[in-house]
């Protein structure tokens, strides 16, 4: 019993230690953290409008390529592989989630990031004659990148939930659409993934909590806030996020200056509350309705 | 909705000779649209396989070369201008990595198996509660735990040591380990904790002994899950252990690790240490493979009994 | 129907029947193993027919051959032939969702589409192959509803959802879903299992009205329901090396006043199960 109280003030004053010494960065810093831009740690701009969107739109992009993906990958697991490989192929691509974020951070950084940089982008860009959003000059390190390495880590997640959500359905019902007269690909898409959505929804849910906080691996590819690259304004941009920078700047942390980084988690932690709050609340009606 | 329909209509014959015709009719078009969404859906997990294939390849052909005795057991060099292939080996990262990993382990087990039979035990509203704080701190970005335990310790102490990062991984590995123990717990049929009881044995101490051993293989898939998870964090640990290039097993001293060593030489300008990182996250992903495939020989374990 | 009903002259086996389904030898394997074996019997159109027997006698394997629903079954293999119509069901100038939407199957638990509606349901099947007139669709969906005896309970909600019904509605709306493509044949497998006897006596009284519009095959376990409700019945056993085998096949009278065969007369007398 006491061991459990002892949790709790642990959590508490996790809390407020973080509150506490944010205190004298929101100060340093002002209101200007959430919509300035200019974000230049060394140089005293805090600003942190470029991390918040940078946070927001490399979630946003990874989840648009994982979720297709990932779920895809399901029910092609569920439907497609042979019963006995079923277990052997869902291991092997659960296998990505456990790659630690550092091995993603040497992976995108040393092959992915001449990849896009060398061969990817410079093709979309000749493709589109330099037109938004492909504009200005490829290094293959930014947001972009940054995307992709993210939804390679969460897409694991997306796919290992999904699938045992698909698995759940009831094979009455599979049989009942067949038996009269549906084809495969129309059992799956009427029948199937309707009574998925819930399921699905937790998943994808799950998948955006682990994209938000990403740290390492993000901060070695996104190639930071730069003069050149104020803003995520164009597919090539670089830029950073909250987690990101906060690792990137820890080393100078001494000084009010450090503080402002703890106003960066502090932000961090309510984003990823706020979206892990509805999440649950959608999936939570959406259980109601079938009650 | 027409309500003059007649169940027995002459017409019947019709609607299903109209139905008869739309079927045969549509059933190319149904039949090319289910082959291409399943086709879809094979591409869809072909794409999954590839990011797996390219950093298994990666690391496996670019990080063989590096696994040498003497690359495990040498500490880091410094490579400078007038020698910059001087990246010596990874040592004193491996001595860190045991260290502060070993370190959290020793103190998370105990932990969160008394967490795990104060939540068995009990069921107070309390109990909830923990549980889903437990799940929020494992959904937490890592680098959160880093900062609250650089805050509390570090800036306090003015100091590093190797055990700071112990007990920043505790705040990961405790949810784990607590988690998977008070499943395995649950998990034991109350047939055993009954029969126990009846033999008049007092129910907290000695059902212990009895639920425990029963529930071990999961406890243990719980410890070997949390341990693989902590020996590739790299956020939590990497501004409260400072940094070591001696091969020392020391709690109380700085300490690198294999994750903080690759961070450091990723983020540094010399090629040649970039390139050793692929011998590092060869070396992370035996360890943390080995971890995770143990874990999941004791659940096919627990399974069995 | 009275069980002893002797005031109506036996029937004899009708040979000049209109056959609507064939079975000609047709025997199920999974994995090499027979579940069923070389049974053959002709369905007569606008009759029901049922199969009865103990547990493990293969009906269900056997009645699920006759809309190829083991194709789905990698480990399963169908011999013999099938015919609907003189047509083998596994020629392929037939395409298989084709053949399905001739012949419906009822199944044992109701399994109505929890995400759609009463009416959605209703209409699944022409919406699978392609009908998309709302029109058409609106009048198929009461045509089958009235047919299936829901009509008046669920037409002031037909957009709520299925999940709403009690167990014998849901069951009728099963059977309603499958009747709105228009069926030749509908397959029921032992579809009172899971009612209360309210419903199982509602669904009775319906299978005997539907048999004017389509061919039914019933697996049943009830052998009293056999009776009630059958016009020719095939009696399965399963021999010593666990395959079903057709003992007898005949009018229901005859199975169950003056069968053939002893073992049929064993088991309608209820000496085993």
């Amino acid at each position: 019993m006491s061991a459990i109280t002892l949790v709790g003030l642990v959590v508490f004053y996790f809390l407020f230690v973080l509150a506490k010494n944010s205190i004298p960065g929101w100060s340093l810093a002002g209101w200007r953290i959430f919509y300035a831009t200019g974000w230049n740690f060394g140089g005293g701009n805090y600003g942190a409008l470029p991390l918040i969107l940078g946070t927001l739109t490399t979630t946003f992009f990874a989840l648009c390529l994982a979720v297709p993906v990932g779920v895809g990958a399901a029910l092609a697991i569920v439907f497609l592989i042979p019963r006995r490989l079923q277990l052997a192929v869902s291991s092997l691509i659960e296998l990505l989630a456990v790659v630690p974020s550092i091995v993603y951070g040497v992976w995108g950084a040393l092959v992915m990031a001449s990849l896009l940089g060398n061969h990817v982008e410079p093709w979309i860009q000749n493709v589109v004659h330099g037109s938004w959003p492909f504009n200005g000059a490829p290094t293959g390190y930014g947001l972009t990148l940054g995307a992709i390495v993210l939804a390679v880590m969460i897409m694991p997640i997306v796919t290992a939930i999904s699938r045992d959500v698909i698995v759940a359905v009831p094979k009455e019902l599979t049989e009942g659409a067949l038996s009269l007269g549906a084809t495969r690909g129309q059992v799956i898409r009427r029948v199937i993934l309707p009574s998925c959505k819930t399921g699905i929804v937790g998943a994808v849910t799950l998948a955006t909590g682990r994209a938000l906080g990403e740290t390492i691996a993000l901060a070695t590819v996104l190639g930071g806030v730069t003069q050149a690259s104020p803003l995520p304004d164009r597919a090539f941009a670089t830029g950073s996020t909250l987690a990101a920078e906060i690792a990137l700047d820890f080393g100078a942390i001494t000084g009010k200056a450090g503080n402002v980084l703890y106003a960066l988690a502090l932000i961090l932690l309510v984003i990823v509350g706020v979206v892990t709050y509805f999440a649950r609340s959608i999936i939570r009606r959406n259980q109601k309705q079938f009650s | 909705m027409s309500t003059t329909t007649n169940p027995t209509d002459v017409a019947s014959h019709e609607r299903r000779e109209f139905i008869r015709a739309t079927s045969a009719k549509s059933y190319t078009r149904r039949a090319w649209t289910s082959r291409l969404y399943l086709g879809a859906l094979s591409v869809a997990l072909l794409i999954a396989f590839v990011p797996l294939a390219s950093i298994l390849q990666n690391v496996v052909g670019h990080g063989i070369h590096y696994i040498t005795w003497h690359y495990l057991t040498t500490p880091q060099q410094y490579p400078s201008i007038t020698n910059p292939d001087n990246v010596g080996g990874i040592g004193n990262a491996l001595a860190g990595t045991a260290v502060v990993d070993l370190g959290a382990v020793l103190i998370s087990i105990p932990v969160a198996l008394l967490l795990a039979m104060a939540m068995f035990e009990f069921t107070h509203r309390w109990v909830s509660a923990v549980r889903n704080a437990m799940e929020t701190f494992i959904g937490l970005p890592s680098i959160v735990f880093g900062v609250f335990t650089y805050v509390s310790l570090v800036q306090t102490t003015h100091q590093f040591h190797a055990y700071f990062g112990s007990l920043a991984l505790c705040f990961i590995m405790i949810p784990v380990m607590t988690i998977n123990a008070l499943a395995a717990l649950r998990s034991v049929p109350d047939t055993l904790v009954e029969a126990g009881l009846s033999l008049g044995s007092r129910p907290s101490r000695v059902m212990l002994h009895v639920v425990i051993p029963a529930a071990k293989s999961r406890i243990f898939t719980g410890i070997f899950l949390a341990f693989s998870r902590a020996v590739g964090e790299t956020a939590p640990i990497l501004f409260v252990v400072g940094a070591s290039d001696l091969v020392r097993f020391n709690p109380n001293a700085q300490a690198t690790t294999l994750p903080s060593l690759m961070w450091n030489y990723l983020i540094g300008s010399y090629p040649s240490e970039r390139a050793s990182c692929w011998g590092i996250a060869l070396v992370l992903m035996a360890v943390v493979l080995f971890f995770n495939v143990l874990s999941r020989v004791f659940i096919a374990f627990s399974n069995k009994s | 129907m009275d069980v002893t009903d002797t005031t109506v002259p036996p029937a004899p086996f009708d040979t000049t029947a209109d056959v609507r389904v064939s079975v000609r030898d047709v025997s199920v394997l999974f994995s090499g193993k027979a579940a069923v074996r070389n049974v053959t019997f002709d369905v007569h159109s606008n009759k029901v027919t049922s199969l009865i027997g103990p547990s493990g006698s293969g009906k269900t394997t056997l009645l699920r051959a006759i809309n190829r629903l083991h194709a789905l079954n990698h480990k399963a293999t169908v011999t013999g032939q099938i015919l609907l119509d003189g047509v083998n069901i596994e020629d392929s100038s037939v395409p298989i969702t084709v053949l399905r939407s001739r012949i419906g199957m009822v199944f044992q638990r109701p399994n109505p589409f929890p995400t759609m509606s009463i009416y959605d349901n209703a209409v699944a099947g022409l919406r699978f192959i392609g009908v998309k007139d709302k029109k058409f669709l609106e009048e198929s969906a009461e045509k089958a509803l009235r047919e299936a005896v829901l009509w008046d309970s669920v037409k002031d909600r037909l957009k709520a959802p299925a999940a709403t019904l009690s167990g014998g509605e849901q069951q009728r709306l099963c059977i309603a879903r499958a009747m709105a493509v228009e069926p030749e044949v509908l397959l029921m497998d032992e579809p009172t299992a899971s009612l209360d006897p309210v419903s199982t006596q509602q669904i009775e009284e319906l299978v005997t009205s539907l048999k004017e519009f389509v061919t039914i095959i019933i697996v049943t376990h009830n052998m009293q329901q056999a009776h009630r409700i059958s016009d020719n019945c095939a009696f399965l056993l399963m021999a010593e090396d666990r395959a079903g085998e057709l003992i007898e096949f005949d009018t229901t009278y005859k199975i169950f006043n003056d069968p053939a065969d002893s073992r049929t007369l064993d088991y309608t007398l209820g000496r085993f199960g």
